[in-house]
């Protein structure tokens, strides 16, 4: 019982990125994205959320990484009305095994989103001389619901990162026990037997 | 005998009389009739073969395998998520299992404004009969309606008005919730189990993993379909694939089967190819209760009541108004749309096991068109114009309006939709917010799970592709027979209604041939 699932190539555990990413890749080519052209600057602050041994050989590097660990961390924090939070099953990392598996003009699209968060989402918000994963969790939490309100490019990437987000943490089984899902029934036969 | 992709390890070249693409509630239910009759057939499904043992009841690992595009099939906006089986199955095996029949007001429509005459009840009759036998099709049991969705039968008696239970083609079912990542128990009888098998049985060869690229017509009046195997996962191709045939029955879907006859140069005389497509968007409802009130929406069949005061079927506009059914199984994808982040987000699932969730279904009059790109490998890239239509908006809005009394009356405490931004409900004080309820891409989160019409079908080839035999009008011997034939969307769910029409255009093809 449920073993083909182990046994089936590589290439079948292809990325489930819903409609987020199909959005975030038609943003890889908006102007503003590109102008920004962020990813080859360097940046201020070294990364410190996710160290490079750690990346499992997603596409993403580690200051793509370390962006989109702010942002996981904006959306889902810890604590609040139950515990995990994206840092305690260090969401990012998930996120960047399953784009190893991804189309590149969506890799293309999440990377300039990033960009865009990392670079422009302060200045939007009067901190033009602040990177956005140097703020503060509720700060960067702020940003993001401010961004939601916005037309266009901030409110699209705002979403495609909330939507990509809520759908890979609500598949990791440390947030289950916060909200009472009692998951696949399969695998609690399994420990049965 | 059933052929999977991997044990292929050669070019295909085969010959047989009939060639079914495609093994959903269409192909299916052709391929074992025609097998059935003594014809000669293939089956070509580009899909794997998952088979119980397969399901993991993940949905990060399910979806990539058993939907078409790994569920990120998108219209052209990407405001709506369109989702559709692409498996040994086809969608009968990751569907909701719910069974429910044309409405006779779209049979009336259809008739009245398509001049689909020889579709009726009647004529219909024996197929319906015959594919809810086969199926093993019966109302869901007491027992295994949660109490998700038995909130909306009690609360619609304590209101006096309509809902009911769905009839399901589920057999031994033991309730897990997991329908839609494929059964891992074999009690959902989608094609997959309950026509397929015994179409092999019969005789017809059935290759998974075939993708068919294009219909060459020959000189002497056969076919040849063109297609390659491709390896599971990431669809690359790796041997191809000819097979010369009489007759070809295209039940590839809504999107491509379109698509498929568009590359094979078949569309010319046919300017209604790819038009005309409904999506009938969902969106999801949340209605927050107290905390004694459990609604254990993850185990029991996750969809099988639905509230039915709000439809308004018409022989004007065929299926009309909307209707809410219970929801559950899909954790992660339903939690995408809600509203709000962080703490506000942690708040609504926190109290997730005293949360209702249901789809709030509107059906839409056809509003899309298809157009395809294609990539370098040969696989189709189809894009999904839709527009969402005024009425069909404000239609939405009445029902944000009535479906929130709704909970509110039932004792919600909270009641919010897949809106990014539309608040939380905190009252039934706050229900003429509905007025202000957007509906644009990313901010409303919307999917479809029948897409239907871009083969619809009709009297001319001006305004339709195929004949009420399902019959192209510039072809002899090629069908199609899947939910592309739709007029206008057929009813709220779709799988019924395309394997009658299967079992009744196989049973007259076969009777006149």
């Amino acid at each position: 019982m449920m073993n083909n699932t182990m046994q089936l190539p590589e290439s079948s555990r292809r990325i489930f990125l819903q409609r987020s990413i199909q959005a975030l890749a038609v943003l890889s080519t908006a102007p503003m994205i590109i102008a920004c052209d962020s990813l080859n600057q360097p940046f201020a602050v070294e990364p410190v959320i996710v160290a490079a041994e750690s990346r499992s050989n997603g596409p993403l590097n580690d200051i793509e990484l370390n962006i989109l660990s702010a942002v996981t961390d904006a959306i889902i924090p810890q604590n609040g009305a139950f515990k995990t939070g994206a840092s305690d099953v260090n969401l990012a990392l998930i996120i960047n095994q399953h784009l190893a598996y991804a189309d590149q003009d969506i890799v293309t699209g999440l990377q300039g989103s990033l960009a865009f968060i990392e670079h422009k989402t302060t200045a939007i918000f009067g901190k033009p001389d602040e990177q956005f994963s140097q703020l503060s969790t509720l700060v960067r939490t702020k940003i993001l619901v401010s961004m939601a309100t916005l037309d266009g490019i901030p409110v699209q990437i705002f979403i495609a990162l909330k939507t990509l987000s809520l759908f890979f943490f609500y598949t990791t089984k440390a947030c289950w026990n916060d909200i009472g899902h009692q998951g696949p029934l399969i695998q609690q036969q399994e420990q049965k037997l | 005998m059933i052929y999977e992709g991997e044990q292929i390890s050669a070019a295909l070249n085969l010959t047989t009389d009939t060639v079914v693409i495609g093994s959903g509630a269409g192909g299916g239910v052709s391929a074992y009739h025609l097998a059935k009759a003594g014809v000669k057939t293939v089956v070509l499904e580009e899909g794997g073969r998952f088979q119980a043992k397969d399901m993991s009841q993940r949905e990060e690992q399910m979806y990539p395998q058993l939907y078409r595009a790994g569920g990120q099939q998108m219209t052209s906006d990407g405001q709506i998520n369109v989702m559709q089986g692409s498996a040994f199955g086809g969608s009968t095996l990751i569907n909701a299992a719910d069974v429910t029949p044309i409405a006779p007001e779209v049979l009336a429509h259809w008739q009245h404004h398509h001049g689909i005459t020889e579709i009726t009840e009647q004529a219909l009759a024996a197929s319906y009969k015959r594919v809810r036998a086969q199926m093993g099709v019966a109302p869901v049991k007491q027992n295994l309606i949660n109490n998700n969705n038995n909130l909306i039968l009690d609360a619609a008696a304590k209101q006096g008005i309509k809902a009911g239970i769905f009839d399901t083609n589920r057999k031994n079912c033991i309730g897990s919730g997991y329908c839609m990542q494929g059964c891992a128990y074999d009690a959902k009888q989608g094609t997959n189990l309950s026509y397929l098998p015994q179409a092999s049985e019969l005789g017809a060869q059935i290759y998974t993993d075939v993708r068919v690229d294009r219909i060459e017509k020959l000189k002497n009046g056969f076919y040849k379909v063109h297609g390659m195997v491709i390896e599971r996962g990431l669809r690359t191709p790796k041997y191809p694939v000819e097979v010369i045939a009489k007759r070809i029955i295209l039940s590839a879907g809504a999107v491509h089967s379109p698509a498929i006859l568009k590359r094979s140069g078949l569309d010319k005389g046919l300017p209604q190819l790819g038009k005309n497509v409904s999506l009938q968007p969902q969106m999801v409802v949340g209605a927050q209760f107290e905390q004694h009130q459990q609604m254990n929406s993850q185990r029991g069949i996750p969809q099988s009541v639905y509230l039915a005061e709000y439809d308004n079927n018409t022989v004007e506009h065929g299926l009309g108004g909307y209707r809410i059914e219970g929801i559950g199984g899909v954790l992660a994808n339903m939690v995408t749309g809600l509203p709000g982040i962080a703490d506000q987000h942690k708040q609504l699932m926190q109290a997730y096991l005293h949360t209702h969730y249901s789809l709030l279904l509107i059906p839409d009059q056809p509003s899309g068109e298809m157009r395809w790109k294609y990539k370098e490998n040969g696989a189709v890239v189809p894009i999904i114009d839709y527009k969402i239509s005024d009425e069909w908006k404000s239609r939405a809005r009445d029902a944000v309006r009535n479906i929130s009394e709704f909970f509110f009356k039932a004792g919600a405490k909270k009641v919010y939709f897949s809106n990014h931004s539309f608040p939380v409900l905190e009252s039934i004080d706050d229900i003429d917010k509905a007025d202000l309820f957007e509906i644009s891409p990313g901010l409303t989160t919307l999917i479809s799970a029948h897409v239907q019409g871009t083969c619809r079908m009709g009297t001319s080839a001006a305004h339709s592709v195929v004949n009420q035999n399902l019959k192209l009008h510039t072809d002899e011997n090629i069908y199609v027979i899947d939910a592309s034939i739709m007029p206008t969307t057929a009813s709220t769910h779709t799988m019924l209604p395309i394997m009658a029409m299967a079992d009744y255009a196989i049973h007259k093809m076969l009777a006149t041939s």
